[in-house]
């Protein structure tokens, strides 16, 4: 991995020492030339639903291409709003600001709670790119680490242990794909009423896949200091058109919407329009990706298991942790020969997170990733 | 921390406390029958060539992720207007950024260059949202006066004197929001041999350059000898092709600035919407005589303005950019903060000068961002209020 050191020009000297530090702390661990036909670290693309293309032609008929309200158009916020509250987090439309996806409702949050050294108790294992954000922003992460078989997440119990004054969770996690029960957030939740936590809670790696862990309802006080982040990104595919949110109140809604008002004004207003179509039309087209889906990942999960090889298994998100040290105790080394020898592309767990040592992370997402693990187990049994 | 001139105490001014421009356009939205003459969005509708360029990208599914520094045909595109337009040679794969705006570009520049304690030289009156920005980094603004006896230009020799040892970056908005002026090309000139005298970094704010009036020229700094190596360029398709809510802006910049500005693009928002990526290709690679008609259009009502607020007796500086007129209203005795609400209650909305610095309690600024009728409506009501006003006061 090459160290971004700036040359000695003008701008070279003039650039900020933490925005340097930022570039190279963020800077991938491999360089990858190209995405293959037999990738299994993104997603496959999807054609969005006609109804979301329709509302967004649509908006753009009607002439909405100029600054929407900053916090957003209220018949989205709205939906959120109803979304979340059905969800047992009570909020109106007041309390939900749009944002341009949900790396920049996390950043807004952040910048929002740092406003010296804070430490931020991070549940279970935290993305590079995370503690790059706070340390960025002059705080500190602090993992709370749970054990393998939980897949890294801490049980509350163990999160209380931790007394944290400022807790993110991302839930399902952005590595590992493991999500929390609604009982244990309830749990998080009633512990913090007491302890005066402040919390975050990141959903915006919800994929279709983990919608039946919403099915029960939150119970919330007005105790709970509580900021949500949602993202229409994964669950709905619609990562390119940036679309996220947040909900807040009181004084953390009043400094996060004057954050947001500094870094963009206000979201895309065809994105908004898009997204509002996505929440209100898109019931049966999510059932169905959902149930294809499903169909994917048993599939690969029979693949998987009779090849003999170990999976860290979450039904929340589409990613697999596959544990391979009887191949190699290697990870980056695997990943780079699975590729050069059969062109199938894989995570190596040791680039998410330093505790994924000997596991590699493949993404399910449709007919060819089930052809590309094949591939992959053919490869693997053939000797590597 | 704002560091307030000494030369201050020869402009009247009167210190009122700033506010937040974005709040009184939400209070006034509350409000029926309200004209604004307040928010700097354009009216006129984002062409319909980029309007079917972005419909196109959604029917054929081109609308998924981007690459974080932006669409590489975006910055191609990009690079073609420096050239045509700016007289800038940027390289689309490492010396441009797209970004979520301009607004996003500003925040991104300024966190990518400001530390603790840098100075940042900022001619006043001037967009707030510079203000959030430098505060979020720890630098501290050291403001320069510009004036209406000079139409707003920026004169080199204010800023000269005001450079310290912190004095780290020059930031250029021209032509100006909220005066109007522009930065004649003799002072862009000076203050180019400024920067690289005191080796300062320049940020040139270009966003409403397409608007120039009256045979008005300016040139992008950058251009100049010498000063590619030391400037970053902010623009963006909001102002110039009606796009303001599309969110595209971008950066221009030496290839380790754009490298460290991609990095922070990457950590607040990874890239700016796909949808309108592909739509701002169709605006800087279509047809000129969109954005002509444009600045004709508000050529012809920043002559309705300008004749009426002669008649009313304000002065203003020459606005010769840009989309607004920087009004002094000494004239009214009236301090601006309160002659805002008074037209507010008449209907109108404008923005009282202390929204672009505390030292501007004697000015508003006025948009020309609306249909001439509507425009004259305007006018009526800001006549019949002070009319009102005045015979109150007899």
């Amino acid at each position: 991995m090459q160290t971004f050191t700036p040359p000695d020009t003008v701008m070279g000297r003039a650039l900020a020492a933490r925005a340097i530090a930022l570039v190279n702390e963020s800077a991938p661990p491999t360089e990858i030339d190209q995405i293959t036909e037999y990738d299994l670290t993104h997603p496959a693309s999807v054609e969005l639903p006609t109804a979301i293309r329709n509302a967004a032609k649509a908006a753009l008929d009607r002439g909405e291409t100029h600054y929407t309200t900053r916090p957003g158009i209220v018949e989205l916020r709205s939906a959120i709003a109803e979304q979340t509250t059905a969800s047992g987090i009570h909020v109106t439309s007041s309390d939900v600001v749009v944002t341009n996806g949900g790396v920049e409702a996390l950043f807004i949050a952040m910048q929002s709670l740092i406003t010296g050294q804070e430490k931020v108790f991070y549940a279970g294992l935290a993305p590079k790119s995370v503690v790059n954000m706070i340390c960025f922003l002059g705080g500190e992460v602090a993992e709370i680490c749970g054990e393998g078989e939980r897949q890294f997440l801490p049980s509350p119990v163990e999160i209380i242990a931790a007394k944290p004054d400022i807790l993110l969770l991302q839930t399902p996690s952005p590595i590992t794909g493991a999500a929390y029960s609604q009982d244990e957030i309830q749990a998080i939740f009633d512990a913090a009423c007491s302890t005066g936590t402040t919390i975050v809670i990141d959903q915006s790696a919800s994929s279709n896949l983990g919608r039946h862990l919403k099915s029960q309802q939150l119970q919330t006080s007005g105790d709970l200091k509580l900021i949500t982040i949602g993202s229409f990104s994964n669950e709905y595919s619609m990562g390119g058109w940036r679309i996220g949110w947040f909900t807040a109140s009181g004084q953390h809604l009043k400094s996060m919407s004057g954050f947001k008002q500094t870094l963009s004004i206000c979201t895309t207003a065809v994105s908004q329009y898009a997204a509002l179509a996505a929440l209100q039309e898109c019931g049966d087209w999510l059932a169905e990706q959902r149930s294809h889906l499903v169909q994917c990942r048993t599939s690969i999960l029979e693949m998987l298991n009779k090849a003999g090889i170990t999976v860290l298994n979450t039904d929340s998100t589409n990613y697999l942790l596959l544990k391979i040290t009887e191949f190699n105790n290697d990870d980056r080394l695997l990943r780079t020969a699975l590729m050069e020898t059969s062109g199938v592309q894989v995570d190596a767990g040791s680039d998410l997170h330093n505790l994924l040592g000997g596991y590699i992370r493949i993404t399910v997402s449709s007919k060819n990733s089930i052809e590309a693990v094949q591939r992959m187990v053919n490869t693997l049994e053939g000797g590597i | 921390m704002v560091t307030q001139s000494q030369s201050d105490s020869n402009q009247k001014s009167i210190p009122a406390p700033e506010i937040n421009i974005f709040d009184l356009m939400e209070e006034a939205r509350t409000k029926k029958d309200m004209v604004s003459m307040g928010l700097g969005d354009p009216d006129l509708d984002t062409p319909i060539h980029v309007v079917d360029a972005a419909k196109h990208a959604i029917d054929t599914g081109n609308t998924g992720v981007a690459p974080v520094a932006g669409l590489l045909e975006l910055r191609e595109a990009i690079s073609r207007k420096l050239r045509r337009d700016n007289n800038i040679e940027a390289n689309p794969k490492t010396e441009i950024l797209v970004t979520t705006g301009g607004q996003e570009a500003l925040f991104l520049l300024i966190q990518a260059i400001i530390s603790p304690g840098d100075e940042v030289i900022v001619p006043d009156p001037r967009y707030t949202s510079y203000d959030g920005a430098i505060k979020v980094a720890g630098g501290e603004m050291v403001l320069v006066p510009t004036t209406e006896k000079d139409n707003f230009d920026l004169d080199p020799d204010e800023v000269e004197k005001r450079l310290t040892p912190k004095s780290k970056v020059l930031l250029l908005i021209s032509p100006n929001n909220p005066t109007a002026g522009i930065i004649t090309t003799g002072n862009i000139r000076r203050l180019a041999e400024i920067a690289k005298k005191h080796d300062l970094i320049v940020i040139s704010d270009e966003i409403y350059e397409k608007f120039l009036y009256d045979d008005h020229k300016q040139i992008s700094i950058a251009s100049l000898p010498g000063m590619k190596e030391r400037t970053i360029t902010l623009n963006g398709v909001s102002k110039a092709y009606a796009m303001t809510g599309w969110r595209i802006g971008y950066l221009v910049g030496p290839a380790e600035f754009i490298t460290t500005a991609t990095a922070l693009k990457k950590m607040t928002n990874v890239h700016a919407p796909t949808v309108s990526q592909r739509a701002a290709i169709a605006a800087l690679d279509g047809p000129e005589s969109v954005v002509t008609e444009m600045r004709d259009t508000y050529a012809e009502r920043r002559k309705l303005l300008l004749t009426a607020l002669d008649e009313m007796g304000f002065t203003y500086g020459e606005p010769r950019g840009g989309l607004y007129v920087w009004v002094n209203t000494e004239s009214t005795g009236i301090a601006a903060l309160e002659l805002s609400k008074i037209f507010l209650d008449e209907g109108v909305l404008i923005f009282p000068g202390t929204g672009f610095g505390q030292n501007w309690g004697n000015y508003m600024r006025m948009t020309l961002l609306q249909p001439k009728p509507v425009l004259e409506e305007a006018i009526a009501r800001m006549q019949r209020a002070l009319a009102k006003h005045s015979k109150g006061n007899q």
